[in-house]
C-alpha cells in the first residue's frame, strides 16, 4: 500500500481565504515537522477546512448549522468574485514516484469536482486519505473523552484502521436485520397465508371424512389412498340402480350430482324430492359455515388483544413522528454524526444521548407493531376470516358485512378495541341466526323425509354426500397446493436469512477480535506518549468487552489509586493529553495510506511546559524525521509562545516553520516570498482604479515590507507590538524603525548613506501622509488610485533605503546586516 | 446448505482485499450459491457505498431456486 505525503497546499476562494488570482500556496516539507502560525482570524483554520473538504467533501461544523443559517453558503469565500473555491493538494508518493496535483473545486451550487492527472484516480486517493486521525483539533479530543462507550467504539473502528471492516459489518447487519428482512419478503403475510390454508385444508379434510361416511357407509381409513377413496365413492353411487346410467363411463368426480337429483326427481316425480335435496344442501352449507364460529374465550381474547394494542399506541405520536425517529436514528447511528448528544433535528445538545432517546421512541412504535402482529396472527390462526361464509348466509341485504369490512384491519393487526367489540357482537348475532336457521331447516327436512319414500330419500342423501365429497376434495387439493407453494417460498427465504445471519455473525466476531487485538497494541503506545507529555503518575487505560463494539476509557493508576474514571478525574489538559496520545498511538500503528496529520490548535489547554513536552513527543517519538517512517505532521497554531518554540526548532533542522498574514477580504499569504505577489496584485487593481480592493492590500504590503526591514536589519521591536490591532500595526512598525535609526544615527554608527536617510524621510512622508494616517482613522474615502500608486512606490523606496548594491551597476541589492553593519 | 462450521479472522498482515477474499471463502463454505451473489458487494460495502439492498436480497432469493433448495 502506497503512502501519501503533502508537498503543497494551495487555496483560493475558499472559507476565509480570498486570494483572488493569487492562491495561498503553502509549501510543506515531507521530511520535516511543519508548523504554520498566524494570529487569530487570518485563515489558519481555513487551511484546515480546505484540506478537510478536499478529502471528505464536507465540513460538518457548517453542515450542522441550523438550516436558517445556510451553512452551505459559507464554504466559499464571501469576497471572491469567481463563485468557485479551489483547493490544490500536491501529493508526494512515499515510494519516491513523482508528485502530482489533485484539484478539488466547489462551486456556489455546492458541487464538488475532483481533477487528477491522467491515469490517477483522484477520488479514490482522497477517499483513502480520509482517515480519522488526519484532522485533529480540540473538538475531536473532547468528543473522544465525552462519548459513550458504544459511540466511542464505533468511531474508534476507523482509528484502528478497521473502518472498511466496520462498513462491511454494518452492511451485513443491515441485510440480516430481521425486521427489515421480513418486511422485504412479506414473511408475516406469507406465514399467515399458510396458516389460513392449513385451516381450510383441515376443514376440507374433516368434511371429506364426514361426506365419505354418509356416501359409503364406512369410516374413512386414514391409510386409504386417494384412488381407493375415489373408487369406493364411485362404487357407492354406481351401486344405486337409479344412478347407474348416469355413472356409466365416468369417474366419481365426473358424475354431476345435479343429474343424479334430476334422475331421482324423474323416478318419483314431485317437488318434494327437489325440495329435500335443496334443504339437505342448505343444511350442509350452514353447518360448514358455522364451523368457523370462534369460541367464547377466543372472542374475549380478540377484544383484549385489541385493547393492548390501543394502550401501546397511546405511547406513540403518529406515523410522521415514526418516520422522523427512524431517520434520526439512521443519522445518529452513522459514524459521521460523531456527537450522539446533539439532536440532528434541532442541533441542540445536552449531556444525554439523543441516540438512546430516539431508540426508546422507536421501541414504543415496535411495541405497537408487536401487538399488531399478535392480533394478525390470532385472527388468521383462529380462522376468523372464514366467518365471511356464515356472514354471507346469515346477514340481511341491508346489513353491513362487518367481517369482510374489518378483515384487512384485523389481518394487519390495526384493529381497535372498539372495532373488535363490534365484530364480537356481530359474531354472537351470527351464531344465534345459525342456530335458528339450522333448527328450521332440520324441521323442513324431517317433514319432507316423512312424506317421501324412505328409499329415494336415502338416494338423495347419498347424492348430496357425493356433492360435498367432490367439492371438499377440490378444496383439499387447492389448499394443499397453496401450503406447498408458500412453504417452499418460506423455506427459500429462510435459507437466505440463515446465510445472512451466519455471514453477519462470522464477520462481526472477526472484526471484534481484530479491534480487541489492535486496541491492546495501541494501549502501551498511548501510555508511552501520555507519560512523555504529562510526566505524572497517571496511567490511561483502554478496554473493550469481548464481542462488543464499545470501548471504555479509564485510569489504571491515578496517583496510586487503581482503576478509576478518567472522565471524572481528569482536567481538560489531561483529557486532551489522553486523547492526543490515543490518536497518535493509533496513527503510528495503523496509519494506512494517509501519512500526514494536520493538528489545529491542539495545545490551547496546555501550559507552556506541556506544550513543549507534546512538541518533543511529536518531534522525537512520532513524526518524521525523528521517526523515519512516521507520519508527516502539520501543526497550525496561533499561540505566540508556541511560535517561539517553532522558530527555535526551525533553526535546529528537521522543522519547517511558516507564518501567514492577511485577511479574508484580501489575501492570506505566507510571509516568505509573498511580497512580490501582493505587490503585483495591488498594482493591477490600482491600474484599473479599484481603490476599494487595493487599499487593504496596501496595508498588507506595507506591513510585509516593514516586517522584512525589521527582520533583515535586526531592528528591536517592543514585545507588545503584536498585540496592537491591524489599524495601528504599520504605524507601530514605522515608529520602531524610526527610533532604531535615530538611535544608531545619534551613536554615530548608522550604516545608511545620507541620501538613504533623506530618502527614508521622504518615503515615510508619502506613506504616512497619503495612507497610514487615513487608514488608521478609517478615513479611506480620500484615497485615489494615483496617490495610492505613489504610496506603493514610496514603500519600495523606503525598503531600498536599507539596502546596498552588491556590485555597483549590477542592480542586485542586499539588505544591510544591521543598522550599524553593512555586511 | 453446508453444515461445515465456517471460520474467518481478520489478519493484520493481509490487505483489505486479501482479508475480504478470506471472508469470501468462508461464505462459500456457508452456502456457495448464495455466496456467489453476496461476494461482489463486499468491496462496495467496505468503501461505505450504499448497496442496493432490495435488489441484493431479491438476487439472493432468486438464487435459491427450488431445484437446489431444501424444500420439496
Amino acid at each position: 500500500m502506497n503512502g501519501w505525503l503533502l508537498k503543497e497546499i494551495s487555496v483560493e476562494g475558499f472559507r476565509g481565504i480570498n486570494n483572488e488570482g493569487a492562491p495561498l500556496k503553502l509549501k510543506l516539507k515531507a521530511d520535516k515537522v511543519n508548523s504554520i502560525s498566524a494570529p487569530n482570524g487570518v485563515g489558519k483554520t481555513s487551511i484546515f477546512d480546505a484540506v478537510l473538504y478536499a478529502l471528505t467533501g464536507s465540513i460538518s461544523k457548517l453542515d450542522n448549522l441550523p438550516s436558517a443559517e445556510r451553512g452551505d453558503t459559507y464554504y466559499l469565500n464571501k469576497f471572491h468574485t469567481g463563485n468557485t473555491g479551489y483547493i490544490h493538494l500536491t501529493l508526494q508518493p512515499e515510494n519516491g514516484d513523482a508528485p502530482f496535483v489533485l484539484t478539488v473545486q466547489r462551486d456556489d451550487d455546492g458541487h464538488r469536482t475532483v481533477t487528477a492527472p491522467t491515469g490517477v484516480n483522484g477520488e479514490a486517493i482522497l477517499s483513502d486519505l480520509n482517515r480519522e486521525f488526519v484532522f485533529l483539533d480540540g473538538q475531536t479530543f473532547r468528543q473522544f473523552i465525552e462519548l459513550k462507550p458504544l459511540d466511542r467504539g464505533r468511531s474508534f473502528a476507523g482509528l484502528l484502521g478497521l473502518r472498511p471492516y466496520s462498513n462491511v459489518r454494518q452492511g451485513l447487519g443491515d441485510l440480516s436485520n430481521t425486521r427489515a428482512f421480513n418486511n422485504h419478503f412479506s414473511v408475516t403475510t406469507k406465514q399467515q397465508e399458510v396458516t389460513i390454508a392449513q385451516t381450510a385444508w383441515q376443514r376440507a379434510s374433516q368434511n371429506i371424512s364426514e361426506s365419505y361416511k354418509s356416501l359409503v357407509g364406512d369410516d374413512l381409513d386414514p391409510e386409504l389412498t386417494e384412488n381407493d377413496l375415489l373408487s369406493n365413492a364411485f362404487k357407492a353411487l354406481d351401486s344405486i340402480e337409479l344412478l347407474r346410467t348416469i355413472c356409466s363411463g365416468k369417474s366419481f368426480e365426473e358424475v354431476d350430482p345435479n343429474d343424479c337429483v334430476e334422475a331421482a326427481k324423474a323416478a318419483e316425480g314431485g317437488e318434494d324430492r327437489e325440495k329435500l335435496a335443496k334443504t339437505l344442501q342448505q343444511i350442509a352449507n350452514w353447518k360448514e359455515a358455522s364451523a368457523s364460529l370462534p369460541k367464547t374465550a377466543d372472542r374475549e381474547k380478540l377484544v383484549t388483544l385489541a385493547k393492548l394494542r390501543d394502550q401501546a399506541l397511546q405511547n406513540t405520536q403518529g406515523e410522521q413522528f415514526r418516520q422522523l425517529y427512524e431517520l434520526s436514528e439512521k443519522i445518529l447511528k452513522d459514524d459521521n454524526w460523531s456527537n450522539k448528544t446533539v439532536c440532528p433535528i434541532c442541533d441542540r445538545s445536552d449531556h444525554n444521548s439523543v441516540h438512546e432517546h430516539v431508540c426508546e421512541k422507536i421501541a414504543a412504535y415496535d411495541a405497537v407493531g408487536d401487538a399488531a402482529k399478535i392480533i394478525g396472527e390470532f385472527w388468521v390462526s383462529n380462522s376468523w376470516g372464514n366467518l365471511k361464509k356464515l356472514e354471507s348466509l346469515a346477514k340481511t341485504d341491508d346489513e353491513k358485512s362487518l367481517v369482510s369490512d374489518f378483515e384487512n384491519l384485523a389481518v394487519s393487526g390495526t384493529l381497535s378495541s372498539e372495532d373488535a367489540l363490534k365484530i364480537v357482537t356481530w359474531v354472537e348475532t351470527l351464531s344465534e341466526r345459525y342456530e335458528t336457521k339450522h333448527d328450521a331447516l332440520s324441521k323442513v327436512k324431517d317433514e319432507l323425509e316423512k312424506k317421501l319414500p324412505p328409499k329415494l330419500t336415502a338416494v338423495v342423501q347419498k347424492v348430496e354426500a357425493a356433492r360435498r365429497l367432490q367439492s371438499n376434495l377440490a378444496e383439499f387439493r387447492k389448499q394443499q397446493k397453496i401450503i406447498n407453494w408458500r412453504k417452499q417460498e418460506l423455506s427459500r427465504i429462510g435459507r437466505v436469512k440463515t446465510f445472512l445471519n451466519k455471514a453477519d455473525k462470522l464477520f462481526a466476531n472477526a472484526e471484534s477480535t481484530a479491534a480487541t487485538r489492535r486496541l491492546e497494541a495501541v494501549e502501551p503506545k498511548c501510555r508511552e506518549f501520555f507519560a512523555a507529555i504529562m510526566f505524572d503518575e497517571v496511567t490511561p487505560a483502554l478496554s473493550k468487552r469481548e464481542g462488543k463494539s464499545d470501548i471504555s476509557i479509564s485510569l489504571s493508576d491515578f496517583w496510586s489509586i487503581k482503576d478509576v474514571s478518567a472522565q471524572a478525574l481528569l482536567s481538560e489538559s489531561y483529557r486532551n493529553a489522553f486523547a492526543i496520545s490515543v490518536y497518535l498511538a493509533a496513527a503510528s500503528l495503523y496509519g494506512g495510506p494517509a501519512k500526514f496529520l494536520i493538528l489545529d490548535d491542539v495545545t490551547s489547554s496546555f501550559d507552556s511546559g506541556h506544550q513543549l513536552h507534546l512538541m518533543n513527543v511529536i518531534k522525537d517519538q512520532f513524526a518524521r524525521p525523528g521517526v523515519g517512517t512516521g507520519p508527516q505532521v502539520i501543526l497550525l497554531s496561533h499561540d505566540p509562545m508556541l511560535e517561539k518554540l517553532f522558530n527555535k526548532s526551525s533553526n535546529e533542522g528537521g522543522w519547517w516553520h511558516q507564518c501567514i498574514q492577511g485577511t479574508p477580504r484580501t489575501e492570506v499569504l505566507p510571509q516568505s516570498g509573498a511580497v512580490s505577489k501582493i505587490r503585483d496584485a495591488t498594482m493591477d487593481l490600482l491600474d484599473v482604479g479599484n481603490v476599494e480592493y487595493a487599499a487593504p492590500r496596501i496595508r498588507q504590503y506595507l506591513e510585509f515590507k516593514l516586517e522584512e526591514v525589521i527582520q533583515k536589519v535586526q531592528i528591536p521591536v517592543p514585545i507588545t507590538i503584536a498585540y496592537n490591532d491591524d489599524k495601528h500595526m504599520a504605524k507601530n512598525l514605522i515608529d520602531a524603525i524610526k527610533s532604531a535609526v535615530d538611535l544608531q544615527n545619534k551613536a554615530g554608527q548608522l550604516v545608511l548613506e545620507p541620501a538613504q536617510i533623506t530618502g527614508m524621510s521622504t518615503a515615510l512622508t508619502t506613506i504616512v501622509g497619503n495612507y497610514v494616517s487615513h487608514w488608521a482613522t478609517g478615513q479611506t474615502q480620500t484615497f485615489s488610485a494615483p496617490s495610492l500608486k505613489g504610496v506603493m512606490h514610496a514603500i519600495d523606496a523606503f525598503a531600498q533605503c536599507f539596502q546596498y548594491e552588491e556590485t555597483v551597476g549590477s542592480g542586485q541589492f542586499r539588505y544591510y546586516k544591521s543598522l550599524s553593519q553593512k555586511t | 446448505m453446508s453444515e461445515n462450521k465456517s471460520t474467518f479472522e481478520i489478519k493484520d498482515e493481509l490487505s483489505l482485499t486479501d482479508n475480504l477474499d478470506g471472508f469470501s471463502e468462508a461464505l462459500k463454505e456457508l452456502d456457495a450459491a448464495l455466496a456467489a451473489i453476496l461476494i461482489p458487494s463486499l468491496a462496495a460495502m467496505s468503501d461505505g457505498e450504499d448497496i442496493e439492498r432490495d435488489n441484493l436480497l431479491d438476487a439472493l432469493y432468486m438464487e435459491t431456486h427450488p431445484s437446489d433448495g431444501e424444500a420439496s
